[in-house]
């Protein structure tokens, strides 16, 4: 009995390692792509993403290492600042600065919503990213840039203006995610609806009611089994759009508030 | 033989009545529809005595058999009993060849079989009509009629169910149509000349050939058969049609002898649009057609035998009209090998054993029409692809009993797409039927008993599993739009069974009651289709995987008078049906300009279908014969309180024939009562009576060639029948001119003469 004991014992040890080998070979940023490393004083920030950047809701992720040390950092506020560096003015985007702690694999996740795509220079049409990191433990603040960054174009932003009481046009941008490549089917899909204040705020709308509405102009209907975007976070509203045949396709959103609708946008496909 | 030589023979026999002595009375017996010798048969001289059974070889010899007139009786266990009335010489010899009709696949309409599923109809009356196509040889069954979409493969349906309700085989042989419209019944792909009988079953009562509720079609093509001298026989037939447009040339040829036989069947039609009654060409229903098979037979043994057989079938530019598209070309092929084997044991009379393979390829065309639906080209090319194979055994455990099994395996995929063409922005492509794969595997047994004299006993039940798996990833996604998260991978088990009592009343009166309890699969339409536009009712319909399986509860009683004179038959019959599937308009579903909406498929509730079937044939003498039928029947949607769909109207069809050799001329008239009690749930209107007249009559201009001559609608009635789809009109006066050379006769005169 006491010879099984060890024996479930010992291999207890070894499935244990062995698994923890498996974890250790496995690291989680291999299935992502490295947009860049930048270093400043002593602290390297690693920007990762899903997919090359692209215009809609991006997420991105910061690894943030201390270089002396070598030692992952996993409490610090990230402030990002993406702007567009364009011939005659600049503009940033709508975006949302991750937490404070590193999730379990030490990444700090946030998102950036492009809404335009990269020029084909390098000297007119840049996105950079400018990050300002506070290490909380080690109390110092740095501040990294990443530039040139290349964000393709989709076609997927759209403006919806509407004028408010006050008399005043309002503009809120409308990005649409997970039509990049729509299919026959049911599309799972996500909008993001932000408020353009100025060129460099863009806070998001939570209070909207959308409703979807796909049509086929050559056919003269549209489809069945849409699910109206509902609210979820952070201006983001999530829903499902029905294709029931390839071809062309127009799908309108329809946004109000309070029973007061304020303008609807469209979205064309081919496939 | 036919029946006209062997009354010869029977005359030739009273004639020659002779004094009293002894003989001897030698032959052979063989099955009919193999050729096989049958061993082991008793040959017995009526009311005597004297008997002997069929050696190895099927021969059989009576000696001391008392000379003049004697009745020679053989019968087997398995096989209908054959009478020989002839004239035994004194101290002399006569040889007799009896060919035993099999119990279980039985054609012949003068004889009665007892517990019979399947209504035999013996079609060489209907050949020697000489009529054009096999549906229209269908369409003068007993509840059996069409439903038409065009001129052309009108899709059989038995007592108001089709479709999926009923098993359509060829020699067998499943197979399935490859349109989503069901513009290809498998019915087309078998020609009236190459057919050598219909065997149809109605509802579960004949489940053979797979569960269903509605009904069981197997038609046999033309077969060669062992002889015992070679023969090379052709057959010739030429055709044309006036309102038709049509011309038809049926070519057959066949090679017997001892060890081997062969085939080789042809038809070619064409047709233009054809004309109705007030001389409008209807457009759009035209088409051209060839089909050809070839049967390849060998013995591998005296009781045993291997079959080849291959069926063709490309049809080309087929209109129709009732529909918003043609058919560009539709193609079928067809294999089967068989072998069979008889006399195994005297417990084991047949053993026969089948694999096949079919594919059905079709292709839509619009490019013909005119006006485009929706104004744009649109291509849909569907096919399906089916193997199989079966087993079937006969057995005798005891002497009045025979148990028939039938052990069966088929897969079978559907696929059918549809791509629009707009003008100006890319195809639109959806998938319709979404390469739908399904496995059956079916085992059937039958039991008989005869439990004395006059009572006859038959049970038969039969064990289905079905697989079914969607497999098109697109298809699989639109699905998904509706049935969010459902397997779209279904297995099914049925099991269905039926019982008949027959009942001999008298030497004249047999009467049958029989219970079945049947169930069916949804169709992969019914389940998985997409998007199908059905012109009837102007809907599209979307399939459902949830469906459960439609199920029936039957009971029939049959009577059969038989006299010396006249022949009728009376059955009446109730369906109840449960689970019916039916479409029911989508409250969800998105406007559309072309279609009226949006139906599903649901089980509906309970439906019922009631009605009676009439018919008699009498010949009251060498010169006149008179026949007809009547059919009246009711079906109701209990559930959704409508009438059932395609429920024929009270039809009333009757002939009067006068023969003197070597013509005949026949007048025939059909009345199609109004029906008033049509389905609006189903896109359905009401239709008007009619009454047709038609003439036919043939002249044997020698022997082996024989022309036909014929009007149909004579007096140009403009009429539709309540199935036409769109109502549209059927042919109006239509000539008809045929020419036959058969040139068996031919050959079969000159030996006469010998």
């Amino acid at each position: 009995m006491r010879h099984l004991t060890i024996l479930l014992g010992i291999l207890t040890i070894l499935f244990i390692g062995c698994e923890d080998n498996k974890e250790t070979e496995t690291d989680v940023t291999d299935e992502l792509i490295l947009i860049g490393t930048v270093s400043d004083n002593g602290l390297q920030v690693e920007l990762f993403s899903n997919e090359t950047f692209f215009v809609g809701i991006n997420e991105v992720y910061y690894r943030l290492t201390d270089e002396t040390s070598n030692t992952i950092i996993t409490s610090a506020e990230i402030t990002q600042s993406p702007v567009m560096h364009m011939a005659t003015m600049n503009h940033s985007c709508p975006y949302t600065n991750p937490g404070t702690s590193a999730d379990d694999d030490n990444l700090f996740k946030g998102e950036i919503v492009f809404i335009m795509g990269s020029g084909t220079t390098d000297t007119v049409d840049i996105w950079n990213n400018t990050v300002l990191i506070h290490n909380i433990s080690a109390t110092t603040d740095h501040q990294v840039v990443f530039s040139n960054l290349t964000v393709l174009e989709t076609y997927m932003k759209k403006k919806l203006t509407y004028t408010d009481i006050d008399s005043n046009l309002v503009t809120y941008l409308v990005t649409l995610n997970g039509l990049a490549e729509p299919l026959v089917g049911v599309n799972d899909i996500v909008l993001s609806v932000n408020h353009k204040e100025t060129m460099m705020s863009f806070p998001p709308v939570n209070d909207l009611t959308i409703t979807v509405n796909p049509q086929m102009p050559d056919m003269g209907h549209g489809s069945s089994g849409n699910v109206d975007p509902v609210f979820t976070e952070n201006g983001k509203y999530e829903g499902q759009v029905a294709f029931n045949m390839t071809g062309f396709w127009t799908v309108d959103f329809a946004f109000s508030r309070d029973g007061v609708a304020l303008d609807t946008v469209q979205y064309e496909f081919d496939f | 033989m036919n029946s006209i030589s062997k009354n010869i023979i029977i005359v030739l026999c009273l004639a020659n009545a002779a004094l009293a002595g002894q003989g001897t009375v030698s032959g052979r017996v063989t099955d009919s529809s193999t050729g096989l010798a049958l061993v082991g048969a008793n040959v017995i001289v009526s009311g005597t005595n004297v008997g002997a059974a069929s050696g190895l070889d099927g021969t059989f010899t009576l000696t001391s058999v008392n000379s003049g007139k004697a009745d020679i009786v053989a019968s087997m266990i398995g096989y209908n009993a054959q009478h020989y009335n002839c004239e035994v010489p004194t101290n002399g010899r006569i040889e007799i060849s009896f060919t035993l009709d099999p119990v279980i696949l039985e054609f012949g309409q003068n004889i009665t079989v007892i517990g019979q599923s399947f209504e035999n109809t013996t079609i060489e009356q209907y050949r020697n009509a000489n009529l054009t196509s096999t549906e229209d040889m269908l369409s003068r069954l007993e509840g059996v009629d069409l439903i038409s979409r065009g001129s052309f493969a009108s899709e059989p349906i038995f007592r108001g169910l089709s479709g999926g309700q009923v098993n359509i085989t060829i020699d067998g042989m499943k197979c399935f149509g490859a349109c989503t419209d069901r513009m290809d019944p498998v019915s087309s792909y078998i020609e009236v000349d190459a057919l050598n009988s219909v065997e149809i079953g109605k509802g579960a009562l004949a489940l053979e050939n797979g569960g269903n509720v509605g009904g069981s079609l197997n038609m046999s093509h033309n077969r060669p058969e062992f002889t015992s001298i070679t023969e090379n026989n052709w057959y010739v037939r030429s055709e044309a049609q006036s309102a038709l447009s049509g011309l038809k040339t049926a070519v057959n040829w066949t090679r017997n002898n001892p060890q081997w036989g062969m085939i080789i069947n042809t038809t070619i039609r064409k047709a233009e649009d054809y004309t109705d009654a007030s001389g409008g060409v209807i457009p759009y229903t035209s088409y051209s057609k060839i089909n050809y098979n070839l049967g390849i037979l060998a013995r591998l043994s005296d009781r045993s035998e291997l079959y080849f057989d291959f069926i063709g079938d490309d049809a080309y530019d087929v209109g129709y009209s009732a529909l918003p598209m043609d058919v560009g070309y539709a193609q079928m092929r067809m294999f089967g090998l068989s072998t069979m084997t008889t006399g195994i044991r005297p417990w084991f009379p047949k053993f026969e054993f089948k694999i096949y393979g079919n594919y059905v390829n079709h292709w839509m065309d619009d490019s013909k029409r005119d006006e485009l639906f929706m104004n744009m080209r649109m291509d849909m090319p569907g096919f399906t692809r089916t193997v199989g194979l079966y087993g079937d055994a006969v057995l005798v455990p005891r002497e009045k009993q025979l148990l028939q099994l039938r052990s069966e395996f088929y897969y079978s995929t559907h696929y059918a797409e549809m791509v629009m063409h707009p003008f100006d922005s890319s195809p639109m492509k959806m998938v319709t039927w979404p390469a739908v794969l399904r496995w059956n595997f079916g085992e059937y047994l039958e039991y008989q008993l005869a439990l004395n004299l006059k009572t006859t006993l038959k049970a038969a039940l039969r064990y289905d599993f079905f697989w079914s798996k969607v497999t098109d990833e697109m298809g699989i996604a639109e699905l998904h739009i509706n049935y969010p998260d459902d397997p779209l991978e279904r297995a099914d088990h049925m099991i269905t069974g039926n019982i008949f009592l027959d009942y001999r009343i008298n030497s004249n009166w047999q009467t049958t009651l029989a219970l079945a309890a049947g169930q069916r699969m949804p169709t992969v339409t019914e389940a998985y289709g997409y998007y199908l536009y059905v012109a009837l009712d102007g809907y599209l319909y979307n399939g459902n995987p949830n469906l459960k399986k439609e199920r029936s509860n039957q009971f029939e009683w049959r009577n059969r008078i038989e006299t010396d004179w006249f022949d009728l038959g009376l059955n009446l019959y109730r369906y109840n049906l449960d689970d019916y599937i039916f479409g029911i308009v989508d409250p969800n579903g998105v406007v559309v300009d072309y279609a009226n909406g949006w139906k599903n498929y649901y089980n509906v509730g309970e439906a019922h279908i009631q009605g009676v079937e009439l018919s008699i044939l009498s010949e009251l003498d060498w010169h006149w014969s008179v026949f007809g039928g009547l059919n009246y029947e009711i079906g109701r949607l209990d559930d959704i309180n409508d009438n059932l769909p395609m429920i024929p109207p009270l039809g009333i069809q009757g002939a009067i024939k006068y023969q003197l050799y070597p013509w005949w001329v026949q007048i025939e008239g059909k009345l199609s009562s109004r029906q008033e009690a049509y389905s609006a749930a189903s896109g359905e209107n009401e239709t008007a009576d009619y009454f047709i007249i038609g003439l036919r009559g043939e002249y044997l201009i020698r022997d082996g060639i024989t022309l036909n001559i014929g009007v149909d609608n004579l007096t140009n009635v403009n009429y539709h029948d309540h199935l036409d789809w769109a109502d549209l009109p059927q042919p109006g006066r239509n000539f008809y001119l045929s020419i036959a050379i058969d040139e068996k006769s031919f050959n079969g005169h000159k030996r006469n003469k010998f």
